[in-house]
């Protein structure tokens, strides 16, 4: 019986250390503390004081995670199933999608559902000859939905010409995880509503924890 | 008491709790997916000057072709952080996240400005002091202005100094007029020393006092 109550203490201590030392690792190296080649002027608390920060994720490379913005429909602004090019300049709200593969970040580009010729500006595109109900204006997955407008994801991976399904994500060909609002969508991906502030998540490969909220900008 | 029946569940609870608990992952803060495509991010509101932000990018370019290619941020609100608001407001961390998430085989130099000040990755050991000397901007525009100057001094800091012409017309502020003080006048100040130890050195040999001059003893022997 002694033998049982000293295995069981052993065993916790061994992996409650375990634990602890995975976590002072992660202080160290992941949760942002910096470096002694970073420098700050003010405002550069311990990372320690104010829970776990979040962990750098850098962006794939190659063709597969630099993906064009735009399909032939849309390079010659015809129709996308039920979604044509208007040259409208109504409301618009927002919502954002992250796609990660194989743990890196898959790019989402500026310009999607935009028809040329595109007014760019640095990373950004001002305009074009006429837009979809979905769009992007900027690289940073924020989605300009034309307010009323019933979309789902399909429709914007239809807008922006590339493939979309349950073992498919762009380039990538394996089960697809979807997120709405940091939650597991069942299902086929395309089927999710885009509504005014969805976050979406998309991954394939590598589990990365999903964001469920996002600080929208102001709506230009 | 026996444990025997409960071990097991136990360890399993006491495994369960020492696990790191899921961490929220960067990308969607929108500095890391612009800074990609151009080299500076500028908030989405309140909006830089239409000039400062030519100045700055101007700046930037000529950090590019010294060979300091440098990437700056300028985050005015938490809507600047998307994903991750809660970084606001610590622009030490940020900067060292942001670095990490744009950095591609090699360190990318990286400077950060929030309201509560700059804060500076991989960019040499002066980069701390530089970026403590410009304080805590008050506007998006002071930003803008104190991230010029750190760019230009943080370049010459790392030995690529960049040519600072047409960068001064817009700037404004205690940040107008330090280098260009130093500038005008370093050379006046050395030709006054020149001069001057040049008499002093003249009027000690015509009246023989060499006594207190270890360096005229040396060149006399």
């Amino acid at each position: 019986m002694d033998r049982v109550r000293l295995l069981a203490a052993v065993l916790a201590a061994v992996v409650a250390l375990a634990g602890c030392g995975a976590g002072e690792r992660r202080d160290a190296t992941e949760r942002g503390a910096p470096p002694a080649s970073v420098s700050a002027a003010r405002g550069g608390a311990p990372a320690a004081q104010h829970g776990p920060w979040p962990v750098a994720l850098p962006a794939g490379r190659g063709p597969a995670f630099r993906l064009p913005a735009r399909g032939a429909a849309v390079a010659h602004a015809r129709a996308v199933g039920r979604l044509r090019c208007l040259a409208d300049r109504g409301a618009r709200v927002h919502a954002h999608v992250e796609l990660f593969a194989a743990g890196l970040v898959v790019p989402v580009p500026p310009g999607i559902g935009i028809a040329p010729p595109l007014r760019r500006r640095g990373a950004y595109v001002r305009g074009g000859r006429c837009s979809y109900a979905v769009r992007t204006s900027e690289p940073t997955g924020l989605l300009e939905l034309r307010r009323g407008a019933r979309l789902t994801l399909g429709d914007l991976f239809a807008v922006w010409g590339q493939p979309l399904g349950p073992r498919r994500l762009g380039a990538f060909r394996a089960p697809v995880r979807a997120y709405l609002d940091g939650r597991r969508w069942p299902g086929d991906p395309r089927t999710m509503p885009l509504t005014r502030r969805a976050v979406v998540v998309l991954e394939v490969g590598r589990f990365i924890p999903p964001h469920a909220r996002y600080r929208f900008p102001p709506i230009r | 008491m026996s444990l025997r029946p409960i071990a097991p569940a136990l360890c399993l609870l006491v495994a369960t709790l020492a696990l790191p608990a899921p961490r929220a992952l960067a990308d969607a803060d929108p500095p890391s997916d612009v800074l990609l495509l151009q080299d500076v991010y500028y908030p989405y509101a309140p909006k830089v000057s239409p000039k400062l932000q030519a100045q700055l990018d101007d700046a930037a370019a000529r950090a590019r072709r010294a060979g300091f290619p440098i990437k700056v941020a300028l985050v005015a609100r938490p809507a600047d952080l998307g994903a991750i608001p809660q970084m606001f407001g610590h622009v030490v961390a940020y900067a060292n996240l942001l670095q990490r998430e744009i950095a591609y085989l090699r360190p990318q130099p990286t400077l950060a400005a929030m309201p509560s000040g700059f804060g500076t990755s991989m960019t040499g050991p002066r980069g701390p002091a530089i970026v403590r000397r410009l304080g805590a901007p008050q506007t998006a525009d002071d930003m803008a202005r104190g991230a010029i100057t750190a760019v230009e001094q943080l370049a010459a800091a790392n030995g690529h100094p960049i040519s600072t012409a047409g960068l001064g017309g817009g700037r404004s502020g205690h940040h107008r007029s330090s280098t260009p003080a130093i500038v005008l006048f370093a050379p006046v100040l050395l030709l006054g020393l020149a001069f001057g130890g040049r008499a002093l050195l003249g009027r000690r040999r015509r009246t023989g006092d060499d006594s207190q001059d270890p360096h005229t003893n040396v060149s006399s022997t």
